[in-house]
């Protein structure tokens, strides 16, 4: 090898130097994985949760993650860096391992748990660990669940799923979380329950869902739980989004009507998802049929403190009541994200007095 | 039921919540307890050996949706049950947890009337 002048080593370090510089400066990987041959670490975002954009979009591309890798490799889930993690995106991340591991086995997942959280004052915490637990995540990896203390905060949530519009699961999940408290509008919530998933079974998977894989799976999952003092419920389905579904379900006489009674023409995600829930108001002569979608608003009809919020692909639609001057008044907000969820997240909840 | 002779007669009672307490979907196919299967399975019958001399009792259950509220009575217009013995019917339904559900039951069966007209 013929050996280097010293302007040529002196090129050569200075060069070294700089290409080591440019490694060290290079961006975080984006999509917080790492991979090996065969398997991909997966980095669960420090906030799960949809009810702020910026959280729900983070959330979303870890689901489309996971979904992304495990036709080809084993995922390994770290929730190291998790602090938080509310039921809309604990109900739906749920469903979307519990389908993924129904088609691809429990084998293919593997997890990291969550560290152990302390607050200002130092004091312990297990809440992200304890809510995983309590909603069956660990088990459905087939991984032991840790018998540390339960966390109060965390101890009434329960889930369960079906495929038929069963009432009576939903019926008992309800009677199970609230059997210890009075004053809770049972029937109503019951009502708007049993209507969500009827739709489910009947709109939800008539279509082939956009996320590439193909599997057969129509469940839908329900959630009933006391958080902070309220109520919360929700059902969740991974098909096709109401966006898909309520202009074939309803007639066009009717939408024609309905866009004309309250002064909007739908036509992004959450326009069509408040389309749904204004059906039953305007369906008068016209058909009978399609008239479960006023049963998603009727809690806030009977309840000063209820309110409702529905994610459907890319919409989200919320609704909730204030009081003026002595009235109920509805206050609206909706709008769509940039990520679809590629299905339907309806929840309701009301303070406990 | 006395009648003004002073006669007690004895008026048939069907009462939901010995059918189900968790009242389901519109239809059969959807998944079970639904609106569809009491209206074939228990209430027609009733109607038959009845006519309107019949009591719907709609207490002691979890609840009930709209579907199967509208499937099971609007039904009835719909399976060609006489709309005079429909609407007497009605208004006999007895539903002390929730009187709100007589008025919307009303509704869906009028509804199904000038449907059906």
């Amino acid at each position: 090898m013929k050996k280097l002048t010293h302007e040529q080593e002196l090129i050569f370090k200075i060069r070294a130097k700089y290409e080591l510089k440019k490694i060290k400066r290079r961006p975080h990987n984006k999509n917080r994985t790492i991979s090996k041959l065969d398997e991909i670490l997966i980095l669960a975002p420090a906030v799960m949760d949809l009810y702020k954009p910026q959280y729900y979009s983070k959330v979303i591309a870890f689901i489309e993650s996971i979904r992304r890798h495990i036709p080809r490799k084993k995922i390994k889930l770290c929730f190291r860096d998790t602090k938080h993690i509310t039921a809309a995106a604990g109900l739906l991340f749920l469903a979307e391992v519990d389908r993924l591991v129904k088609r691809f086995g429990s084998r293919k997942i593997k997890c990291i748990r969550p560290s152990i959280q302390r607050d200002r004052f130092g004091r312990e915490s297990r809440r992200v660990e304890a809510a995983l637990t309590q909603i069956g995540f660990f088990r459905l990896l087939g991984m032991k669940e840790s018998s540390f203390p339960k966390e109060p905060s965390v101890d009434c949530w329960m889930v369960d799923s079906g495929i038929a519009a069963d009432g009576a699961i939903a019926g008992s999940l309800l009677q199970k979380v609230t059997q210890n408290t009075s004053g809770i509008p049972t029937k109503t919530l019951y009502r708007g329950c049993i209507e969500a998933i009827s739709n489910c079974v009947e709109h939800a998977y008539t279509g082939v869902r956009m996320d590439g894989l193909r599997i057969d799976d129509k469940r839908w999952w329900m959630f009933v739980a006391i958080v902070e003092k309220k109520l919360v419920v929700v059902v969740c389905d991974l098909g096709v989004g109401i966006p898909n579904t309520v202009s074939k379900t309803q007639e066009k006489s009717i939408l024609e009507k309905l866009f004309a009674t309250f002064g909007f023409v739908a036509s992004t995600d959450c326009e069509w998802i408040k389309t749904a829930t204004l059906v039953k108001e305007t369906r008068t002569n016209l058909s009978y049929r399609g008239k479960g979608g006023g049963d998603l608003r009727s809690l806030l009809q009977y309840n000063d403190s209820a309110s409702l919020m529905i994610f459907s692909n890319r919409g989200n639609y919320r609704c909730r009541n204030v009081m003026k001057s002595g009235k109920r008044k509805p206050i609206e907000r909706l709008y769509d994200n940039k990520r679809s969820m590629l299905g339907t997240i309806i929840q309701w909840s009301i303070d406990l007095e | 039921m006395v009648n003004r002779l002073g006669i007690i007669i004895m008026t048939a009672v069907i009462k939901v919540s010995d059918f189900t307490i968790f009242p389901g979907p519109r239809y059969k196919k959807l998944g079970s307890f639904s609106g569809e299967e009491f209206r074939d399975d228990y209430l027609i019958p009733e109607i038959e050996r009845h006519g309107s001399d019949l009591v719907i009792d709609l207490d002691d259950t979890m609840g009930f949706g709209s579907s199967f509220l509208e499937e099971c009575f609007g039904g009835l217009i719909r399976r060609k049950i006489e709309k005079e013995t429909v609407l007497s019917l009605i208004s006999k339904i007895k539903s002390l947890d929730d009187e709100s559900l007589i008025i919307e039951i009303k509704s869906y069966v009028e509804d199904a009337i000038q449907h059906g007209d």
